[in-house]
């Protein structure tokens, strides 16, 4: 799960292997569509949608700005409640800490729920090393764990294979003769997950929101798993990247209206699971003890420059969906956790690795996910300006060809001969040579004389 | 990381803000705007029973004792119900003597196993949400978080006068409804547990109930 295809590969290598995947290839675009309809749908259910998106984006932005503040205030209240804060500058101090907590409590085995947060941090290979079994419940994430693979949507992780794959992979652990209808293959999973939940030792998940005026987590899941990971183990560690935090109730009001329509086109989640600090006195019930992990891990180098507002991102993956890069490579050509618009933007920002750079590229600006997020994020301007900056802090060759580019072609001469030089070049050479794949459906129109547009105003032709 | 070190970093971050201003500086808002739902000219109870059933919930109103006893024969035959769990929701209380009359074990687990094998997990709901057909069921109030998660069936038992109109009148203000402190888990229902994640196929009953029913309590 905390699998880095980023190191030592390239985004072109990995879109080229996405290209090559025929069920990818058959099931993205039809989930990506589903979802962009029904977003569509579930905002008309709302009158004021559009003016719900500028609150939200307002909400967001001055819960940034003010973000010692707020989060001072969430975890006095998460404290006063009776659950532990843990502040993680790192994603070291964060798994360690949770490593620390199971080693506590002698814990052999460990659930969790869909969380983004603690894949950037890689807690399942820390907590795997220190002896704790971890199991993925989310269904889809459970497969892909079973099958030794990343998710390929973040919503939907193992759309990149068939009923047939995931048969025969539950058939290899169960040794028995399941059939491919996903009815069976989820009863499979219930079974087999239910005796996990019940003896689970710690239970991890992340956090859709904390509202910090009274120390809540909220926390949405359609299949349960989310309430069970949070109810029956008798530790529950969420681990909460730092800007997931809102003022008040009001607040949340607002941006959970948003969250599930543009995430499913839901009008609401199945479960909306509000949890205010651990079990309490006269319930049955519930985690004797609740551990809030506030993550940093880079974020904060993030506040005062340009790339603030990416803090603002709600995780909803809207702007996957309707990326029409994403939609052709899919989650895996991002080589990490976090993919589309929103990981092309915040990979290169969180992420050490050299090669993240590259994944502003893998954009074409076209403005759909910003069209398409609820809080508003300018994500192409994000992109462009990391296309900038990188260019700047490039060797230079890249400035360098498009400054001989500029001067070369603000010479008349100079650019009548290069026209001459393409136009016998595209006849000429042999297809080896020539790039004929970057050409195919397009034609170089023959020139005459060669005229530019400079000498034929000079001469009064136009 | 102790919690002043982590906030001063932050500190530290956020006061480079004015020399690189954000491009996109969001307009100041004076006042959050409310959320308006679209339709809601119906009565609550009737639009709460439509939604809930657009939902996948299976929803039956009573007007008395006998209309609900119905109700429960109806999800015992329908579910082969031999054992249930009661939550205690007082008006999952109601549903006690119906079960015993139908000769139903109410078993007084004692692990999350034995809640899990009941066939029925019966609770109440502090409240119920018209637009999106959703049931609220807290921890304090139930005395547990696991009798509406467990069993495969869910049966929630509601009074028509928990009905609110929409979500946002609940999560615009949650602390206001529950004046004692808010219970460890407030949890709001909307229909059976559901997963799209083979083949992008709906699917019900993944980890949560397979079945969810909604008994609306109505004026006499």
């Amino acid at each position: 799960m905390t699998h880095d295809l980023l190191t030592g590969t390239t985004l072109r290598e990995r879109s080229r292997r996405a290209l090559a995947n025929p069920q990818l290839q058959r099931t993205l675009p039809t989930v990506a569509d589903a979802l962009s309809q029904r977003r569509a749908q579930a905002h008309s259910q709302v009158e004021n949608y559009e003016d719900l998106r500028d609150a939200a984006r307002w909400i967001r932005g001055e819960v940034i700005a003010n973000l010692p503040e707020v989060l001072e205030q969430l975890a006095t209240n998460v404290e006063a409640r009776g659950g532990t804060v843990f502040w993680a500058a790192t994603a070291q101090e964060a798994t360690d800490y949770i490593a620390g907590v199971a080693q506590e409590r002698g814990a052999r085995l460990a659930v969790k729920s869909k969380s983004m947060a603690t894949e950037e941090v890689g807690l399942n290979d820390v907590l795997d090393a220190a002896g704790v079994e971890v199991v993925e419940t989310d269904l889809g994430e459970w497969i892909i764990q079973l099958a030794d693979q990343t998710p390929s949507h973040i919503l939907a992780p193992a759309i990149h294979m068939t009923r047939e794959d995931v048969s025969e992979l539950f058939n290899r652990i169960s040794g028995g003769d399941l059939s491919s209808v996903p009815a069976d293959l989820c009863a499979f999973a219930r079974d087999q997950l239910r005796d996990k939940f019940l003896t689970a030792d710690l239970g991890i998940s992340g956090c859709n929101f904390a509202v910090a005026e009274t120390g809540t987590l909220v926390l949405v899941t359609n299949e349960g798993n989310g309430r069970l990971v949070t109810s029956l183990p008798p530790v529950h560690v969420a681990v909460m990247g730092m800007e997931r935090v809102v003022r008040s109730w009001q607040e949340l009001d607002v941006v959970m209206t948003l969250l599930p329509r543009a995430a499913t086109g839901q009008d609401i989640s199945v479960y909306v699971n509000h949890l205010t600090g651990p079990k309490q006195g006269a319930e049955r019930d519930g985690p004797e003890e609740l551990h809030l992990v506030i993550l940093d891990n880079g974020r904060s180098e993030l506040l005062g420059s340009e790339f603030q507002e990416m803090l603002n991102c709600i995780r909803c993956g809207a702007c996957l969906n309707v990326c029409p890069v994403y939609r052709h490579i899919g989650g895996h050509a991002y080589g990490w956790v976090y993919s589309g618009p929103m990981g092309a933007v915040l990979t290169p920002l969180l992420h050490r690795a050299e090669e993240a750079g590259e994944l502003s590229d893998a954009s074409t600006l076209c403005g759909a996910c910003y069209e398409a997020c609820p809080v508003k994020i300018p994500l192409q301007d994000l992109l462009l300006s990391l296309r900038r900056q990188r260019a700047q802090d490039g060797s230079g060759m890249l400035q360098a060809a498009w400054g001989a580019w500029a001067r070369a072609w603000s010479n008349p001469a100079v650019y009548r001969a290069s026209n001459r030089v393409v136009s016998a070049a595209v006849r000429l050479l042999p297809d080896a040579l020539f790039p004929r794949r970057w050409t195919e459906g397009r034609t170089v129109p023959r020139r005459s004389g060669g005229r530019d547009l400079r000498s034929r105003l000079e001469r009064g032709q136009i | 990381m102790d919690r002043s070190t982590f906030l001063a970093r932050v500190r530290l971050r956020l006061a480079q803000t004015q020399d690189a201003p954000i491009p996109h500086p969001p307009a100041r808002l004076s006042a959050l705007p409310a959320v308006r739902y679209a339709g809601g000219g119906e009565p609550l109870l009737a639009q709460f029973l439509q939604a809930a059933s657009d939902h996948g919930a299976l929803v039956r109103t009573a007007h008395h004792l006998g209309q609900l006893t119905e109700t429960v024969s109806e999800i015992c035959d329908r579910h082969k119900v031999r054992t249930a769990v009661v939550s205690g929701d007082p008006e999952a209380n109601l549903v006690r003597p119906v079960l015993g009359a139908r000769g139903i074990e109410v078993v007084a687990a004692e692990s999350f196993a034995e809640t899990a094998e009941a066939d029925l997990g019966v609770t109440g709901a502090t409240h119920a949400i018209a637009t999106t057909g959703s049931v609220v069921v807290d921890s304090a109030r139930a005395g547990d978080r696991t009798t509406s998660l467990l069993p495969p069936a869910h049966l929630a038992v509601v009074p028509a006068s928990h009905i609110v109109p929409t979500p946002s009148d609940l999560w615009g203000d949650l602390p206001r409804h529950y004046p004692g402190g808010l219970p460890s888990q407030v949890v709001f229902i909307t229909g059976p547990s559901k997963s799209a994640d083979i083949e992008f196929t709906l699917t019900v009953g993944v980890h949560g109930p397979k079945s969810l029913w909604i008994a609306v309590l109505t004026d006499r």
